[in-house]
């Protein structure tokens, strides 16, 4: 977990500004400064309770590895389509190549910009890139640093490129390649 | 009151140290109060809220 501020959603509310009353309201705060923890939802779960620089730091780090949602990456893609098979999702595999510098970018992405509700849909991996690697040249995963698209169901699986050149494009083409989806389960079951 | 000045202590520490701030050695306290609290539901972030009167 990182600590400056990623993990968490750190919002300054002055009394005197517009929307303050009703965040006021809703947390019962009647002093000042106060200090409120909450789920991402935004139910309340604690309040600050550290008086030294140890423990408001580790107050910090423990309410974000708490609360905050982390990426269900899994370890293998074999993982990714047991689990997409069995949950009806289709997979996304994340090829990563630490040497370039787009493998960190879209992590980010992940952890960051794009909705969890949306990541829930699919079943990813996160795997180690390499050329040699025999079972990713099958699936026609050929480039690092990059995000791949796999139906589970399909008999000859065959990686597709989604390209995350920047947040809004790939949360677009992810809600794309769902909606997609949901048509060929629905067409598969009509037929069968 | 001795309360409130350690809660200060603390929060004045909280935007000044290295091991919490972000590079420009402040924490990125978001004011936007409508969207920011939206934002960290959708991407699951747990949230904290500071509330002043002094900024």
């Amino acid at each position: 977990m990182e600590q400056d501020g990623k993990d968490l959603a750190l919002i300054l509310v002055h009394a005197a500004r517009g929307g303050a009353r009703a965040l006021m309201d809703k947390y019962g705060v009647k002093s000042f400064p106060t200090v409120v923890f909450t789920d991402s939802e935004g139910s309340e779960t604690a309040r600050l309770a550290g008086r030294d620089e140890d423990s408001v730091a580790r107050q910090f780090e423990e309410h974000a590895k708490k609360y905050t949602r982390v990426t269900p990456w899994l370890e293998s893609i074999d993982k990714a389509v047991a689990a997409g098979k069995e949950a009806n999702k289709p997979v996304l595999v994340f090829a990563v190549d630490p040497r370039h510098p787009a493998s960190a970018f879209i992590e980010t992405f992940f952890a960051h910009n794009i909705s969890y509700k949306t990541v829930e849909k699919f079943a990813i991996s996160k795997v180690a890139f390499s050329k040699k690697d025999k079972q990713l040249k099958g699936l026609k995963i050929r480039k690092g640093a990059t995000v791949y698209y796999l139906d589970p169901n399909d008999e000859t699986l065959r990686a597709r490129k989604v390209s995350a050149s920047d947040p809004a494009k790939f949360k677009k083409q992810l809600d794309k390649l769902l909606e997609k989806y949901a048509e060929k389960v629905e067409k598969a079951a009509k037929a069968g | 009151m001795l309360r409130k000045t350690a809660l200060c202590t603390a929060l004045c520490f909280f935007a000044t140290t290295p091991l919490l701030a972000g590079k420009g050695g402040t924490l990125p306290f978001n004011t936007d109060l409508e969207k920011a609290p939206a934002a960290a539901r959708d991407v699951g972030k747990a949230q904290v809220y500071y509330f002043t009167k002094d900024h």
